[in-house]
């Protein structure tokens, strides 16, 4: 019980980043990015998701183009601006620290060199 | 024969039975107030997907989208309180305290499916109010025998209170 929420708590730290990291891929339309990250089981449901985009969007991380699809109305297309590329290599830079750094939580500073991440 | 109503979801026109209808509007209010006024584009945003949704079940524009439809689509896109993630944990607890605590209390007045003597209501009333479900009937019992409750007491609340399995089935109807 405690176990899933602690779970849960830390794919909800990275769901941000998670995003972002999708699009710099390439760019991408809302039930996609849903559909990977449901892969991923970073989420459960669709309706996390929006409000988040809206968000990253606001403070000008993404950007969006509507593209013609083939069924159906228009969609949405996210992409990263350059402050969102920005954003994301710093995030990039500090997810790797983490883990290293929970490395050494976890073995100790000794075997930091020879224990491979799984 | 059903009752239908025509809406505009994300720019597109559906026909939608009473019932779905009715659900739909209760879930979009309650994902608009657990957003807050200013989100409207994240508004539309959840429209069109609905909207995506409801095409990709109801092929044919002439085919009602029925309250089964509106409720899997519902499943997808996740509780109001899912929307988004917390902010900060003193705004989410603002924003969250009001809606979870009346569909907790909602909840809790309901006969358990699973903890039933008779009916299930003392089970019911122990839940709501609290107490010991043993607590809750050794009282009742006290009520009936001694102080002169009439049983129609309980057979009313039999009545009145809803089944655990029925109130799940009905949840976003029953809300308003």
């Amino acid at each position: 019980m405690n176990a899933d929420n602690v779970k849960a708590q830390m794919r909800k730290g990275i769901l941000e980043y998670c995003i972002l990291s999708i699009l710099s891929r390439e760019d991408s339309y809302a039930p996609k990015i849903i559909a990977e990250l449901k892969a991923a089981q970073m989420i459960v449901v669709e309706g996390t998701l929006y409000p988040i985009l809206t968000r990253q969007k606001n403070q000008g991380l993404l950007t969006y183009r509507w593209e013609e699809s083939p069924q159906g109305p228009p969609r949405k297309y996210y992409m990263l601006t350059d402050e969102g590329r920005r954003t994301l290599a710093q995030l990039d830079e500090s997810w790797e620290e983490l883990v290293k750094q929970v490395r050494v939580i976890r073995y100790g500073n000794e075997v930091d060199e020879t224990v491979e991440v799984k | 024969m059903k009752e239908t109503i025509n809406v505009n979801i994300g720019t597109q026109s559906f026909t939608l039975d009473y019932d779905a209808y009715q659900t739909l509007r209760t879930y979009l209010e309650d994902v608009e107030a657990r957003l807050g006024a200013d989100d409207q584009e994240v508004m539309s945003d959840i429209e069109n997907r609905l909207a995506e949704i409801f095409r990709e079940k109801t092929p044919s524009p002439m085919m009602v989208v029925t309250i089964r439809t509106v409720r899997s689509a519902i499943e997808q896109m996740g509780r109001p309180e899912e929307f988004g993630e917390p902010r900060s944990t003193a705004d989410s607890k603002e924003q969250k305290s009001q809606p979870i605590y009346t569909t907790f209390e909602e909840r809790r007045f309901r006969r358990p499916l699973n903890d039933r003597v008779v009916g299930g209501v003392c089970a019911g009333l122990a839940n709501y109010f609290g107490v010991d479900t043993l607590l809750m009937r050794v009282i009742a019992l006290l009520l009936f025998c001694c102080a002169g409750l009439s049983l129609w007491v309980y057979v009313i609340l039999w009545i009145v209170m809803p089944s655990e399995e029925m109130h799940k089935l009905d949840i976003n109807k029953q809300k308003r």
